[in-house]
Protein backbone atom coordinates (compact mmCIF):
# COMPACT_ATOMS: atom_id res chain seq x y z
CA UNK A 1 0.00 0.00 0.00
CA UNK A 2 1.19 3.50 -0.79
CA UNK A 3 2.53 5.38 2.21
CA UNK A 4 0.24 8.38 2.73
CA UNK A 5 3.08 10.29 4.41
CA UNK A 6 5.48 10.16 1.50
CA UNK A 7 5.60 13.53 -0.18
CA UNK A 8 4.04 15.24 2.83
CA UNK A 9 5.97 18.15 4.28
CA UNK A 10 5.62 19.18 7.89
CA UNK A 11 6.71 22.25 9.79
CA UNK A 12 7.07 21.69 13.54
CA UNK A 13 7.71 24.72 15.74
CA UNK A 14 8.90 24.65 19.31
CA UNK A 15 10.70 21.41 18.65
CA UNK A 16 13.19 22.14 21.39
CA UNK A 17 10.76 20.76 23.93
CA UNK A 18 9.90 17.11 24.39
CA UNK A 19 6.48 17.15 22.77
CA UNK A 20 7.57 19.12 19.71
CA UNK A 21 10.57 16.87 19.38
CA UNK A 22 8.50 13.69 19.65
CA UNK A 23 6.01 14.99 17.06
CA UNK A 24 8.79 15.91 14.63
CA UNK A 25 10.48 12.53 15.04
CA UNK A 26 7.28 10.55 14.64
CA UNK A 27 6.15 12.42 11.53
CA UNK A 28 9.59 11.84 10.03
CA UNK A 29 9.59 8.16 10.95
CA UNK A 30 6.25 7.75 9.17
CA UNK A 31 7.75 9.20 6.01
CA UNK A 32 7.07 12.94 6.06
CA UNK A 33 9.80 15.52 5.51
CA UNK A 34 10.05 17.77 8.52
CA UNK A 35 11.25 21.32 9.00
CA UNK A 36 12.13 21.63 12.65
CA UNK A 37 12.28 25.01 14.33
CA UNK A 38 13.22 26.24 17.75
CA UNK A 39 14.14 29.63 19.18
CA UNK A 40 17.59 28.20 19.82
CA UNK A 41 18.55 26.69 16.47
CA UNK A 42 21.00 24.24 18.08
CA UNK A 43 18.04 22.49 19.67
CA UNK A 44 16.39 22.15 16.29
CA UNK A 45 19.65 20.81 14.85
CA UNK A 46 19.78 18.14 17.54
CA UNK A 47 16.31 16.93 16.58
CA UNK A 48 17.28 16.97 12.90
CA UNK A 49 20.37 14.91 13.65
CA UNK A 50 18.22 12.35 15.48
CA UNK A 51 15.78 12.20 12.57
CA UNK A 52 18.54 11.80 9.98
CA UNK A 53 20.25 9.21 12.15
CA UNK A 54 17.03 7.18 11.98
CA UNK A 55 16.92 7.53 8.20
CA UNK A 56 14.43 10.38 8.01
CA UNK A 57 14.51 13.69 6.17
CA UNK A 58 14.61 16.96 8.07
CA UNK A 59 16.00 20.48 8.13
CA UNK A 60 16.59 22.83 11.05
CA UNK A 61 15.54 26.46 10.99
CA UNK A 62 15.79 29.19 13.60
CA UNK A 63 12.54 30.75 14.73
CA UNK A 64 12.58 33.23 17.53
CA UNK A 65 8.89 33.79 18.24
CA UNK A 66 9.52 37.41 19.23
CA UNK A 67 10.90 38.14 15.78
CA UNK A 68 8.05 38.21 13.27
CA UNK A 69 10.45 38.87 10.38
CA UNK A 70 12.40 35.78 11.27
CA UNK A 71 9.18 33.72 11.40
CA UNK A 72 8.29 34.96 7.91
CA UNK A 73 11.74 34.07 6.63
CA UNK A 74 11.57 30.69 8.34
CA UNK A 75 8.26 29.84 6.68
CA UNK A 76 9.52 31.01 3.28
CA UNK A 77 12.70 29.01 3.67
CA UNK A 78 10.82 25.81 4.66
CA UNK A 79 8.39 26.26 1.78
CA UNK A 80 11.18 26.84 -0.75
CA UNK A 81 13.22 23.88 0.46
CA UNK A 82 10.31 21.42 0.44
CA UNK A 83 8.09 22.99 -2.21
CA UNK A 84 5.11 23.17 0.15
CA UNK A 85 4.01 22.82 3.73
CA UNK A 86 1.16 20.33 4.18
CA UNK A 87 1.24 19.95 7.93
CA UNK A 88 1.89 22.69 10.45
CA UNK A 89 2.43 21.71 14.07
CA UNK A 90 2.63 24.65 16.47
CA UNK A 91 3.96 23.65 19.81
CA UNK A 92 2.85 25.99 22.55
CA UNK A 93 2.79 23.42 25.31
CA UNK A 94 5.32 23.35 28.05
CA UNK A 95 7.35 26.25 26.74
CA UNK A 96 6.76 28.16 29.91
CA UNK A 97 5.65 26.51 33.09
CA UNK A 98 4.53 29.62 34.87
CA UNK A 99 3.66 33.18 34.09
CA UNK A 100 7.03 34.69 34.54
CA UNK A 101 9.50 34.99 37.30
CA UNK A 102 7.34 33.33 39.86
CA UNK A 103 6.15 36.56 41.39
CA UNK A 104 2.47 36.73 42.36
CA UNK A 105 0.25 38.12 39.65
CA UNK A 106 -0.73 41.34 41.48
CA UNK A 107 2.98 42.12 41.82
CA UNK A 108 3.96 41.18 38.28
CA UNK A 109 5.18 43.61 35.64
CA UNK A 110 3.84 43.67 32.07
CA UNK A 111 7.32 42.79 30.85
CA UNK A 112 6.95 39.40 32.54
CA UNK A 113 3.91 38.61 30.42
CA UNK A 114 5.76 39.36 27.24
CA UNK A 115 7.22 35.88 26.70
CA UNK A 116 3.71 34.45 26.75
CA UNK A 117 1.69 37.15 25.04
CA UNK A 118 4.18 38.52 22.58
CA UNK A 119 6.20 35.43 21.90
CA UNK A 120 3.98 32.43 22.29
CA UNK A 121 0.60 33.76 21.20
CA UNK A 122 1.82 36.31 18.67
CA UNK A 123 4.43 33.88 17.34
CA UNK A 124 1.85 31.18 16.68
CA UNK A 125 -0.59 33.59 15.07
CA UNK A 126 2.23 34.83 12.83
CA UNK A 127 3.38 31.33 11.88
CA UNK A 128 -0.12 30.35 10.81
CA UNK A 129 -0.55 33.66 9.01
CA UNK A 130 2.49 33.00 6.82
CA UNK A 131 1.86 29.30 6.24
CA UNK A 132 -1.83 29.63 5.31
CA UNK A 133 -1.62 31.29 1.86
CA UNK A 134 0.09 28.34 0.20
CA UNK A 135 -2.31 25.90 1.91
CA UNK A 136 -5.25 27.94 0.60
CA UNK A 137 -3.73 28.02 -2.85
CA UNK A 138 -3.23 24.26 -2.88
CA UNK A 139 -6.62 23.57 -1.26
CA UNK A 140 -5.13 21.28 1.37
CA UNK A 141 -3.58 21.54 4.78
CA UNK A 142 -3.59 20.42 8.38
CA UNK A 143 -2.77 22.64 11.30
CA UNK A 144 -2.39 21.21 14.79
CA UNK A 145 -1.80 23.56 17.70
CA UNK A 146 -0.33 21.96 20.79
CA UNK A 147 -1.52 23.64 23.95
CA UNK A 148 -1.85 22.84 27.62
CA UNK A 149 -4.95 21.82 29.57
CA UNK A 150 -4.31 25.11 31.39
CA UNK A 151 -6.28 26.59 28.52
CA UNK A 152 -9.24 24.30 29.20
CA UNK A 153 -9.36 24.01 32.96
CA UNK A 154 -7.21 26.90 34.13
CA UNK A 155 -3.90 26.47 35.89
CA UNK A 156 -3.47 27.76 39.40
CA UNK A 157 -0.82 30.45 39.64
CA UNK A 158 -0.63 30.88 35.89
CA UNK A 159 -3.41 33.24 34.77
CA UNK A 160 -1.57 34.68 31.80
CA UNK A 161 -0.46 31.32 30.54
CA UNK A 162 -4.01 29.97 30.93
CA UNK A 163 -5.26 32.95 28.92
CA UNK A 164 -2.75 32.33 26.14
CA UNK A 165 -3.53 28.61 25.92
CA UNK A 166 -7.27 29.39 25.76
CA UNK A 167 -6.47 32.02 23.17
CA UNK A 168 -4.90 29.43 20.91
CA UNK A 169 -7.96 27.19 21.27
CA UNK A 170 -10.17 30.12 20.18
CA UNK A 171 -7.84 30.85 17.29
CA UNK A 172 -8.12 27.21 16.25
CA UNK A 173 -11.92 27.26 16.14
CA UNK A 174 -12.15 30.49 14.21
CA UNK A 175 -9.58 29.44 11.60
CA UNK A 176 -11.36 26.10 11.15
CA UNK A 177 -14.50 27.95 10.09
CA UNK A 178 -12.74 30.39 7.81
CA UNK A 179 -10.59 27.89 5.90
CA UNK A 180 -12.64 24.68 6.00
CA UNK A 181 -13.86 25.41 2.49
CA UNK A 182 -10.24 25.15 1.33
CA UNK A 183 -9.97 21.66 2.80
CA UNK A 184 -7.79 22.90 5.63
CA UNK A 185 -8.40 21.27 9.01
CA UNK A 186 -7.35 23.19 12.09
CA UNK A 187 -7.37 21.47 15.48
CA UNK A 188 -5.69 21.78 18.82
CA UNK A 189 -4.47 19.21 21.29
CA UNK A 190 -4.50 20.12 24.95
CA UNK A 191 -2.14 17.95 26.92
CA UNK A 192 -1.60 17.57 30.60
CA UNK A 193 0.36 15.40 33.02
CA UNK A 194 2.95 14.67 30.34
CA UNK A 195 6.45 13.76 31.47
CA UNK A 196 8.78 16.40 30.04
CA UNK A 197 12.02 15.16 31.55
CA UNK A 198 14.12 12.37 30.10
CA UNK A 199 14.20 10.54 33.38
CA UNK A 200 11.63 7.73 33.03
CA UNK A 201 11.25 7.69 36.80
CA UNK A 202 10.09 11.28 36.95
CA UNK A 203 6.36 11.53 37.09
CA UNK A 204 3.77 14.26 37.13
CA UNK A 205 0.72 13.62 39.24
CA UNK A 206 -2.87 14.04 38.27
CA UNK A 207 -3.75 11.28 35.85
CA UNK A 208 -6.28 8.62 36.73
CA UNK A 209 -3.85 5.95 35.51
CA UNK A 210 -1.30 6.58 38.26
CA UNK A 211 1.34 7.42 35.68
CA UNK A 212 2.25 10.40 33.59
CA UNK A 213 1.89 10.45 29.84
CA UNK A 214 4.79 10.49 27.42
CA UNK A 215 5.57 13.00 24.67
CA UNK A 216 5.28 10.06 22.25
CA UNK A 217 1.66 9.54 23.28
CA UNK A 218 0.92 13.16 22.38
CA UNK A 219 2.80 12.62 19.12
CA UNK A 220 0.52 9.64 18.36
CA UNK A 221 -2.46 11.99 18.52
CA UNK A 222 -0.67 14.61 16.41
CA UNK A 223 -0.02 12.00 13.74
CA UNK A 224 -3.61 10.76 13.88
CA UNK A 225 -4.95 14.29 13.34
CA UNK A 226 -2.49 14.76 10.46
CA UNK A 227 -3.41 11.45 8.84
CA UNK A 228 -5.53 11.18 5.72
CA UNK A 229 -8.32 9.46 7.61
CA UNK A 230 -8.82 12.30 10.11
CA UNK A 231 -9.98 14.72 7.42
CA UNK A 232 -13.46 15.24 8.86
CA UNK A 233 -12.16 16.52 12.18
CA UNK A 234 -11.79 20.29 12.35
CA UNK A 235 -12.12 23.08 14.87
CA UNK A 236 -11.75 20.63 17.74
CA UNK A 237 -9.66 20.59 20.85
CA UNK A 238 -8.75 17.01 21.69
CA UNK A 239 -7.54 16.52 25.23
CA UNK A 240 -4.83 14.07 26.24
CA UNK A 241 -4.22 14.32 29.94
CA UNK A 242 -4.87 10.95 31.53
CA UNK A 243 -8.11 12.40 32.87
CA UNK A 244 -6.42 15.03 35.04
CA UNK A 245 -9.09 17.66 34.35
CA UNK A 246 -11.91 15.29 35.33
CA UNK A 247 -13.76 15.49 38.61
CA UNK A 248 -13.67 17.98 41.45
CA UNK A 249 -10.47 18.68 43.35
CA UNK A 250 -9.67 15.96 45.86
CA UNK A 251 -8.57 16.95 49.33
CA UNK B 1 -1.29 -1.87 7.55
CA UNK B 2 0.07 -2.35 11.01
CA UNK B 3 -2.24 -4.66 12.99
CA UNK B 4 -2.71 -2.47 16.03
CA UNK B 5 -5.55 -4.52 17.50
CA UNK B 6 -4.12 -7.96 16.93
CA UNK B 7 -5.10 -10.40 19.67
CA UNK B 8 -7.90 -8.14 20.91
CA UNK B 9 -11.62 -8.83 20.86
CA UNK B 10 -14.20 -6.10 20.43
CA UNK B 11 -17.94 -5.95 21.01
CA UNK B 12 -19.67 -3.42 18.75
CA UNK B 13 -23.37 -2.73 19.30
CA UNK B 14 -25.56 -1.33 16.56
CA UNK B 15 -23.22 -3.27 14.30
CA UNK B 16 -25.48 -3.33 11.27
CA UNK B 17 -25.93 0.44 10.91
CA UNK B 18 -23.90 2.57 8.53
CA UNK B 19 -21.43 3.67 11.17
CA UNK B 20 -21.58 0.36 13.04
CA UNK B 21 -20.61 -1.72 10.04
CA UNK B 22 -17.72 0.65 9.26
CA UNK B 23 -16.46 0.38 12.84
CA UNK B 24 -16.72 -3.43 12.78
CA UNK B 25 -14.83 -3.62 9.50
CA UNK B 26 -12.12 -1.25 10.62
CA UNK B 27 -11.51 -2.95 13.99
CA UNK B 28 -11.33 -6.29 12.19
CA UNK B 29 -8.97 -4.89 9.56
CA UNK B 30 -6.73 -3.74 12.42
CA UNK B 31 -6.63 -7.32 13.69
CA UNK B 32 -9.41 -7.55 16.27
CA UNK B 33 -11.99 -10.32 16.46
CA UNK B 34 -15.37 -8.60 16.50
CA UNK B 35 -18.66 -9.52 18.11
CA UNK B 36 -21.18 -7.82 15.84
CA UNK B 37 -24.19 -7.10 18.03
CA UNK B 38 -27.39 -5.74 16.58
CA UNK B 39 -31.08 -5.57 17.34
CA UNK B 40 -31.86 -7.81 14.39
CA UNK B 41 -30.19 -11.11 13.63
CA UNK B 42 -30.12 -10.11 9.98
CA UNK B 43 -28.10 -6.92 10.64
CA UNK B 44 -25.73 -8.70 13.01
CA UNK B 45 -25.04 -11.32 10.35
CA UNK B 46 -24.62 -8.70 7.65
CA UNK B 47 -21.87 -7.01 9.70
CA UNK B 48 -20.20 -10.33 10.53
CA UNK B 49 -20.36 -11.42 6.90
CA UNK B 50 -18.73 -8.15 5.79
CA UNK B 51 -15.83 -8.87 8.12
CA UNK B 52 -15.51 -12.53 7.15
CA UNK B 53 -15.56 -11.81 3.44
CA UNK B 54 -12.56 -9.53 4.04
CA UNK B 55 -10.78 -12.36 5.85
CA UNK B 56 -11.50 -11.19 9.40
CA UNK B 57 -12.88 -12.92 12.45
CA UNK B 58 -16.46 -12.12 13.48
CA UNK B 59 -19.32 -13.44 15.55
CA UNK B 60 -22.86 -12.17 14.98
CA UNK B 61 -25.01 -11.63 18.03
CA UNK B 62 -28.64 -10.57 18.22
CA UNK B 63 -29.28 -8.27 21.16
CA UNK B 64 -31.74 -5.64 22.28
CA UNK B 65 -29.54 -3.37 24.41
CA UNK B 66 -32.58 -2.12 26.33
CA UNK B 67 -33.06 -5.62 27.77
CA UNK B 68 -30.56 -6.47 30.48
CA UNK B 69 -31.17 -10.23 30.15
CA UNK B 70 -30.28 -10.09 26.45
CA UNK B 71 -27.22 -7.94 27.12
CA UNK B 72 -26.08 -10.41 29.77
CA UNK B 73 -26.48 -13.21 27.28
CA UNK B 74 -24.47 -11.24 24.70
CA UNK B 75 -21.63 -10.81 27.19
CA UNK B 76 -21.70 -14.51 28.08
CA UNK B 77 -21.65 -15.55 24.43
CA UNK B 78 -18.80 -13.16 23.66
CA UNK B 79 -16.73 -14.34 26.62
CA UNK B 80 -17.46 -18.01 25.95
CA UNK B 81 -16.23 -17.65 22.38
CA UNK B 82 -13.26 -15.35 22.89
CA UNK B 83 -12.27 -15.63 26.56
CA UNK B 84 -11.96 -11.91 27.09
CA UNK B 85 -13.31 -8.66 25.67
CA UNK B 86 -10.85 -5.79 25.52
CA UNK B 87 -12.83 -3.29 23.47
CA UNK B 88 -16.47 -2.22 23.78
CA UNK B 89 -17.98 0.20 21.28
CA UNK B 90 -21.42 1.34 22.38
CA UNK B 91 -22.73 2.37 19.02
CA UNK B 92 -26.38 1.31 19.31
CA UNK B 93 -28.66 4.28 19.59
CA UNK B 94 -30.77 6.76 17.76
CA UNK B 95 -33.36 9.47 18.06
CA UNK B 96 -37.14 9.22 17.91
CA UNK B 97 -36.60 9.47 14.17
CA UNK B 98 -36.01 5.71 14.31
CA UNK B 99 -39.72 5.29 14.89
CA UNK B 100 -40.78 8.41 12.98
CA UNK B 101 -41.70 10.38 16.07
CA UNK B 102 -39.44 13.43 15.95
CA UNK B 103 -41.22 16.46 17.31
CA UNK B 104 -41.00 19.52 19.51
CA UNK B 105 -40.85 18.41 23.11
CA UNK B 106 -44.22 20.02 23.83
CA UNK B 107 -45.78 17.54 21.40
CA UNK B 108 -43.94 14.40 22.44
CA UNK B 109 -45.14 11.74 24.85
CA UNK B 110 -43.61 10.08 27.84
CA UNK B 111 -43.57 6.78 26.00
CA UNK B 112 -41.35 8.28 23.28
CA UNK B 113 -38.82 9.93 25.56
CA UNK B 114 -38.58 6.84 27.73
CA UNK B 115 -37.80 4.74 24.67
CA UNK B 116 -35.12 7.18 23.49
CA UNK B 117 -33.47 7.44 26.92
CA UNK B 118 -33.66 3.66 27.29
CA UNK B 119 -32.07 2.87 23.96
CA UNK B 120 -29.23 5.38 24.20
CA UNK B 121 -28.46 5.90 27.86
CA UNK B 122 -29.63 2.75 29.63
CA UNK B 123 -28.46 0.60 26.72
CA UNK B 124 -24.96 2.05 27.02
CA UNK B 125 -24.90 1.68 30.81
CA UNK B 126 -26.16 -1.88 30.55
CA UNK B 127 -23.56 -2.98 27.99
CA UNK B 128 -20.73 -1.39 29.96
CA UNK B 129 -21.90 -3.04 33.16
CA UNK B 130 -22.00 -6.45 31.50
CA UNK B 131 -18.34 -6.32 30.40
CA UNK B 132 -16.65 -4.03 32.91
CA UNK B 133 -15.98 -6.66 35.57
CA UNK B 134 -13.79 -8.78 33.34
CA UNK B 135 -11.96 -5.65 32.11
CA UNK B 136 -11.20 -4.66 35.71
CA UNK B 137 -10.05 -8.20 36.46
CA UNK B 138 -7.66 -8.16 33.51
CA UNK B 139 -6.56 -4.55 34.13
CA UNK B 140 -7.26 -3.66 30.53
CA UNK B 141 -10.12 -2.13 28.61
CA UNK B 142 -11.13 0.39 25.96
CA UNK B 143 -14.70 1.66 26.16
CA UNK B 144 -15.89 3.91 23.37
CA UNK B 145 -19.31 5.49 23.63
CA UNK B 146 -21.17 7.18 20.83
CA UNK B 147 -22.38 10.53 21.99
CA UNK B 148 -23.47 13.24 19.58
CA UNK B 149 -23.06 16.92 18.89
CA UNK B 150 -26.55 16.99 20.44
CA UNK B 151 -24.92 16.43 23.84
CA UNK B 152 -23.04 19.70 23.95
CA UNK B 153 -25.10 21.78 21.55
CA UNK B 154 -28.64 20.40 21.51
CA UNK B 155 -30.64 19.56 18.38
CA UNK B 156 -34.17 20.68 17.58
CA UNK B 157 -36.92 18.07 17.88
CA UNK B 158 -34.54 15.84 19.83
CA UNK B 159 -34.76 17.05 23.42
CA UNK B 160 -34.87 13.46 24.66
CA UNK B 161 -32.01 12.36 22.42
CA UNK B 162 -29.91 15.38 23.43
CA UNK B 163 -30.48 14.51 27.08
CA UNK B 164 -29.57 10.86 26.53
CA UNK B 165 -26.40 11.72 24.60
CA UNK B 166 -25.50 14.28 27.25
CA UNK B 167 -25.91 11.52 29.79
CA UNK B 168 -23.55 9.33 27.80
CA UNK B 169 -20.94 12.10 27.77
CA UNK B 170 -21.27 12.59 31.52
CA UNK B 171 -21.11 8.89 32.33
CA UNK B 172 -17.99 8.69 30.20
CA UNK B 173 -16.25 11.28 32.37
CA UNK B 174 -17.34 9.79 35.71
CA UNK B 175 -16.54 6.23 34.67
CA UNK B 176 -13.12 7.31 33.40
CA UNK B 177 -12.40 8.63 36.88
CA UNK B 178 -13.44 5.34 38.46
CA UNK B 179 -11.68 2.86 36.23
CA UNK B 180 -8.48 4.66 35.22
CA UNK B 181 -6.70 2.84 38.04
CA UNK B 182 -7.50 -0.44 36.25
CA UNK B 183 -5.95 0.76 33.01
CA UNK B 184 -9.32 1.19 31.36
CA UNK B 185 -9.90 4.10 28.99
CA UNK B 186 -13.40 5.48 28.54
CA UNK B 187 -14.02 7.96 25.74
CA UNK B 188 -16.78 9.46 23.61
CA UNK B 189 -17.08 10.10 19.93
CA UNK B 190 -19.56 12.77 18.85
CA UNK B 191 -20.19 12.46 15.15
CA UNK B 192 -21.92 15.17 13.18
CA UNK B 193 -23.38 14.75 9.71
CA UNK B 194 -22.40 11.33 8.35
CA UNK B 195 -23.95 10.14 5.12
CA UNK B 196 -23.67 6.92 3.13
CA UNK B 197 -20.44 5.35 2.03
CA UNK B 198 -18.90 8.43 0.45
CA UNK B 199 -18.80 12.08 1.43
CA UNK B 200 -21.32 14.29 -0.31
CA UNK B 201 -21.30 18.08 -0.54
CA UNK B 202 -22.97 19.61 2.45
CA UNK B 203 -23.29 23.33 3.15
CA UNK B 204 -23.89 22.80 6.86
CA UNK B 205 -20.27 21.96 7.62
CA UNK B 206 -17.29 24.26 7.29
CA UNK B 207 -15.51 21.60 5.27
CA UNK B 208 -18.53 21.73 2.90
CA UNK B 209 -19.00 17.98 2.92
CA UNK B 210 -20.57 15.26 5.01
CA UNK B 211 -18.46 12.72 6.81
CA UNK B 212 -17.97 9.13 5.77
CA UNK B 213 -18.62 6.22 8.14
CA UNK B 214 -15.03 5.07 7.64
CA UNK B 215 -13.82 8.38 9.10
CA UNK B 216 -15.77 7.76 12.31
CA UNK B 217 -14.41 4.21 12.28
CA UNK B 218 -10.82 5.46 12.01
CA UNK B 219 -11.34 7.60 15.12
CA UNK B 220 -12.88 4.62 16.95
CA UNK B 221 -9.92 2.46 15.93
CA UNK B 222 -7.48 5.08 17.21
CA UNK B 223 -9.30 5.25 20.55
CA UNK B 224 -9.39 1.43 20.71
CA UNK B 225 -5.65 1.16 20.16
CA UNK B 226 -2.78 1.54 22.60
CA UNK B 227 -1.69 4.65 20.68
CA UNK B 228 -4.29 6.56 22.67
CA UNK B 229 -3.48 5.05 26.07
CA UNK B 230 -3.29 8.42 27.85
CA UNK B 231 -6.60 9.74 26.53
CA UNK B 232 -9.56 9.18 28.82
CA UNK B 233 -12.82 10.80 29.86
CA UNK B 234 -12.89 12.92 26.76
CA UNK B 235 -15.28 13.76 23.99
CA UNK B 236 -14.07 13.60 20.38
CA UNK B 237 -16.26 15.61 18.08
CA UNK B 238 -15.93 14.73 14.40
CA UNK B 239 -18.31 16.85 12.40
CA UNK B 240 -16.48 18.89 9.79
CA UNK B 241 -16.76 21.84 12.14
CA UNK B 242 -20.54 21.89 11.98
CA UNK B 243 -21.12 23.00 15.54
CA UNK B 244 -18.49 25.73 15.60
CA UNK B 245 -19.32 29.36 15.91
CA UNK B 246 -22.06 31.62 17.09
CA UNK B 247 -25.43 31.05 15.46
CA UNK B 248 -28.22 33.52 14.96
CA UNK B 249 -31.39 31.59 15.65
CA UNK B 250 -33.67 34.56 16.04
CA UNK B 251 -35.51 35.37 12.85
CA UNK B 252 -36.93 38.79 12.28
CA UNK B 253 -40.67 38.98 12.03
CA UNK B 254 -41.89 39.73 8.59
Amino acid sequence: MENQWNGKNALVTGAGNKIGRAAARMLASLGARVAVTAPVVEEAREVVAEIRGAGGEAIALPADPTDIDQIRRMVRSATETFGSIDLLINNAEGCFHADGTGRAFPESEPAQWAPLLESLLRGIIATIRYVLPQMIERRTGRIVNLVSVAGVAGLQGAPVRSAVESGIIGLTRSLAMDYGAYNICVNSIASGAIRMKSDPESTIGGSVFGRSGTPEEVANLVCFLCSAEAGYITGQNYIIDGGCILGPKEE
Amino acid sequence: MEMKLKGKTAVVTGAGGRIGIAICSRLAADGAAVVCADLTRENAEKAAETIRSAGGCALPCQVDVTRSDEVRRMAETALRNFGSIEILVNNAGGSAGLFHRLSRFENTTEEIWRRVIDLNLNGTLCCIHSLLGQMIERRYGKIINMSSVAAEKGILDRVDYSAAKGGILSLTRALALEVGQYNINVNCISPGMVVGAAAVPHQGTWLRRSGEPREIAALAAFLASDDSGFITGENHTIDGGRVLGVHFHHRKEK
